[in-house]
């Protein structure tokens, strides 16, 4: 076995190069910017987004000889993306990748990290087995993993193609700390500075989060499974928005100011972009999704559960990160 | 300056608009047209055009005049007179002459107009007008289809001089529809753009993808074209009816059939999406931004579809006028050095064509700029050459240059590494259209936002950049950056 890992960079990607090194197995990381996160894995450079993901001939024919395994963890939760960035990454990017891995001199299996977010707005409860329920979308970014699964879904036909949703991840174990900028953390900084946040019920409804140690031993398993399927994974504790908003907070000491005031919304949205918070995180205020009560039942294993703890480690990770940058 | 060049042939200069510019001609048309077509051409536009803005505006006085008013003909090249489009602008609400310039003529500099204001009612009034005009122009165009269709059929058995000015008859029409189309567009887009700039953050990038004509009459012709006919009519779309003819036939654009794969396209889910985003996202204030986008794909539909017709009734003349000119008593390689009117009614018109001939012997030799000011005694380059490149179908790709001569030759499957073909070229139109299923991207030196280029870029699919310099500048086989989105066009390595 041999992984190509696109998107090894990041909190999801480094953790499982960081586990398949561990059990000594060579992996290769397709990355914009090489840089040495993970010691003992090959980083090659290139960009999804390109033709041939912008390798060299000699490379690409190279890797294509000794490559069995693809797993695909790019695009981070930048949920301001723009139509042509959505189009070019998870569109375009999600073709490049699957073409490449199809043109493999011996494709095993290709994996593919996709989130739970595809189902948008959707109000009724969904399993593995669904995709397209008549959701309308929040955002470019939900459009962009949406049809990044079905392109895979399709392809899953005549390819063993193996899809595992997730919700946000976050955790501290890993070689990669999540970034300030993207999914739940990009709105720390408003929390931190106890603005007021409007959310249905005060937030007790599940994010789905996970730690990134826990999700990467899922994905794995699917490396390794025989079968092509759809699985769903979360922190079988399930926290719910306001518990991972709170631990979050735990290592500035303060806690959010999270309200039901439904009438505190128009001026909340009026307010985000002078208050740095972007309005599209503004559409997460409600119950995000509903999965199927028994979703975890359907991995043929336990579902691993996340380290104790990583919610509250993953806040002084940040806030260690965030002095090392004011430092810097 | 000199207001006409060879004046045997030239149209006299409007003296209140004196700006003129080769665009939307420049790029479509051959570089020098023949005094037959221009005949062809220019008559039938500048009548068409003042009849539809004189539904529109009634009562403007500036309509009349013996001065052609739109076009001109200088040096055997035809121009727009940009300095009119933009005085017409300024009776629409909502529309500027900026708006005209971005739209049709290469975003080059405004003209001077006249300087008298147009009262805010008479503004508004004309806008139920140019609603009344879209019906009507509809409606005409399906009835003008079948005209068209039953000219072609019994073309060959028919007397020249009758298919004849029934041709002529049918292409004032088709033009006049045609410009009621093209004048019609400018103002929607312009209001939709500024209702999607409200509704989204991101409509610099969906107007786009919005505006994608699902259909275009090309595609139907081309996948119909088993009869000779359309086969033939297929090869030689232009605008140039002597195109057979030398000096004419070195002018002509002729169409480049070609087979091939073609370059994949992305997965359509994202596509749709971006298609219709007031459906996959939840608008705040979507208001009438799904109506107009769906009037904006309409119309141009519709515009390529009256240019189609135009060119179906050009091909038909293309036919008969030889034998016309036999019956007339013209020379085989004289009848291009007369005017339709001349070689229908006129007495004796073989008597015109050698001093014809040597006036556009003159004007062939003489460098046509691309802009003419009569008025401030300038020319220049003309709008191209200080224009700025504009991404005119969205999309980001890389590829190696090619060039369409190479693409007629099959050189264009010479590539480095699978990258696939970025067809490049001084200006397109139809006549490349059987290339952009086979293209990644395409990138001219000359074109607009709503160009017959643009239209049919979109409508593949393929990220297209109009305007930019590097047009000019590439190698064949170098890889190139094409977005089509912001209009980046960047060399990234050559071919050794």
């Amino acid at each position: 076995m041999k992984v190509l890992i696109a998107g090894g960079t990041g909190v999801l990607g480094s953790a499982l190069a960081q586990q398949l090194v561990a059990d000594g197995l060579p992996v290769t990381i397709l990355v914009r910017e090489p840089t040495d996160i993970v010691p003992k894995a090959e980083m090659v450079k290139g960009d999804v987004r390109k033709p041939n993901l912008g390798l060299s001939l000699a490379t690409r024919e190279r890797l294509q000889a000794e490559v069995t395994h693809v797993v695909s963890t790019f695009g981070s939760v930048d949920l301001d993306i723009g139509p042509q960035g959505t189009m070019d990454l998870h569109g375009r990017g999600t073709e490049e990748l699957l073409r490449f891995f199809r043109a493999c001199a011996d494709p095993v299996r290709y994996v593919h990290a996709s989130s739970i977010l595809i189902f948008g707005k959707h109000e009724g409860e969904v399993g593995n087995r669904d995709l397209f329920v008549g959701q309308r979308f929040r955002n470019w970014y939900e459009v962009g993993k949406f049809a990044a699964e079905r392109i895979l879904r399709r392809a899953a036909e005549d390819t063993p193609v193996h899809v595992v949703r997730l919700g946000p991840v976050l955790g501290a174990d890993g070689p990669v700390t999540p970034s300030w900028q993207h999914g739940l953390v990009a709105g720390l900084p408003y929390l931190l500075k106890q603005w007021p946040v409007p959310l249905h019920r005060r937030g007790q409804f599940p994010c789905y989060v996970s730690d990134a140690t826990a999700a990467a031993k899922v994905l794995r398993y699917a490396l390794d499974a025989t079968t092509t399927d759809v699985w769903t994974y979360f922190d079988p504790r399930l926290p719910s928005l306001n518990q991972t908003l709170t631990a979050l907070c735990e290592a500035w000491g303060i806690l959010p100011r999270i309200l039901d005031v439904s009438g505190l919304r128009p001026v909340v949205r009026l307010a985000s972009r002078p208050l740095g918070l972007s309005p599209v995180v503004l559409g997460y205020l409600d119950p995000w999704v509903r999965l199927a009560p028994d979703i975890l039942a359907d991995l043929p294993f336990p579902a691993p559960p996340s380290p104790p703890q990583y919610l509250r480690r993953t806040s002084l990770a940040l806030r260690k990160h965030l002095e090392e940058l004011m430092v810097a | 300056m000199r207001t006409q060049f060879c004046p045997e042939i030239d149209t006299d200069a409007n003296p209140r608009f004196p700006v003129y510019a080769d665009g939307n001609f420049g790029e479509v048309a051959p570089d020098r047209i023949s005094p037959l077509s221009w005949s062809l051409i220019g008559d039938p536009v500048e009548a068409g055009v003042r009849r539809v803005l004189r539904r529109l505006l009634p009562g403007a006085t500036w309509l009349t005049g013996s001065h052609y008013l739109f076009v001109g003909y200088y040096g055997a090249k035809p121009y727009h007179n940009i300095s009119a489009f933009c005085h017409a602008a300024r009776h629409v609400p909502c529309l500027a002459p900026e708006d005209v310039m971005r739209a049709y003529f290469e975003d080059g500099p405004i003209p001077p107009v006249p300087a008298d204001p147009v009262p805010l009612n008479r503004r508004l009034a004309a806008v139920p007008r140019f609603i009344r005009e879209l019906g009507r122009t509809r409606a005409a165009s399906v009835d003008l289809e079948a005209e068209t269709l039953l000219l072609a059929l019994h073309a060959k058995e028919s007397d020249p001089a009758t298919v004849a000015r029934r041709a002529v008859s049918l292409l004032g029409e088709a033009w006049e529809r045609h410009y009621a189309v093209t004048l019609m567009l400018v103002p929607v887009t312009t209001l939709q753009s500024a209702l999607g700039t409200w509704c989204s953050r991101h409509w610099d990038e969906l107007g786009l993808w919005v505006n994608r004509p699902r259909e275009l009459v090309w595609d139907t012709r081309h996948d119909g074209a088993t009869v000779p006919e359309a086969n033939d009519f297929l090869a030689r779309v232009g605008y140039e009816v002597a195109d057979d003819l030398p000096p004419w036939s070195q002018y002509g654009r002729p169409s480049v059939p070609v087979d091939g794969e073609n370059s994949p396209m992305t997965d359509t889910a994202i596509v749709e999406a971006l298609g219709r985003p007031w459906e996959v996202l939840p608008f705040a204030r979507p208001l009438l931004l799904p109506q107009l986008s769906g009037l904006v794909r309409d119309l141009l539909q519709l515009r390529e579809f009256t240019k189609y017709l135009a060119m179906r009734v050009l091909h038909v003349l293309r036919g008969v006028l030889p034998e016309l000119a036999r019956d007339r008593a013209v020379p085989g390689d004289g009848w291009p050095y007369l005017t339709i009117g001349e070689l229908l009614s006129g007495r004796d018109p073989h008597r015109l064509v050698p001093a014809r001939r040597a006036a556009c012997e003159d004007a062939l030799a003489l460098d046509m700029p691309g802009l003419l000011d009569f008025a401030a005694a300038r020319e220049s380059a003309g709008a191209s050459a200080t224009s700025r490149p504009r991404g005119v179908s969205p999309g980001q790709v890389d590829g190696f240059v090619v060039f369409s001569d190479s693409w007629k030759e099959g050189r264009w499957r010479i590539t480095m590494d699978g990258q696939p073909p970025v067809l490049v070229c001084e200006s397109a139109d139809v006549n490349l259209k059987s290339l952009l299923p086979h293209a990644a991207a395409l990138v001219t030196a000359r074109g607009s936002v709503l160009s017959h280029i643009a239209i049919l870029a979109r409508e593949h699919g393929i990220p297209a950049v109009l305007g930019h310099p590097v047009a000019k500048e590439v190698r064949e086989g170098q890889l190139v950056h094409v977005n089509g989105s912001s209009g980046e066009v960047n060399i990234i390595a050559s071919q050794d």
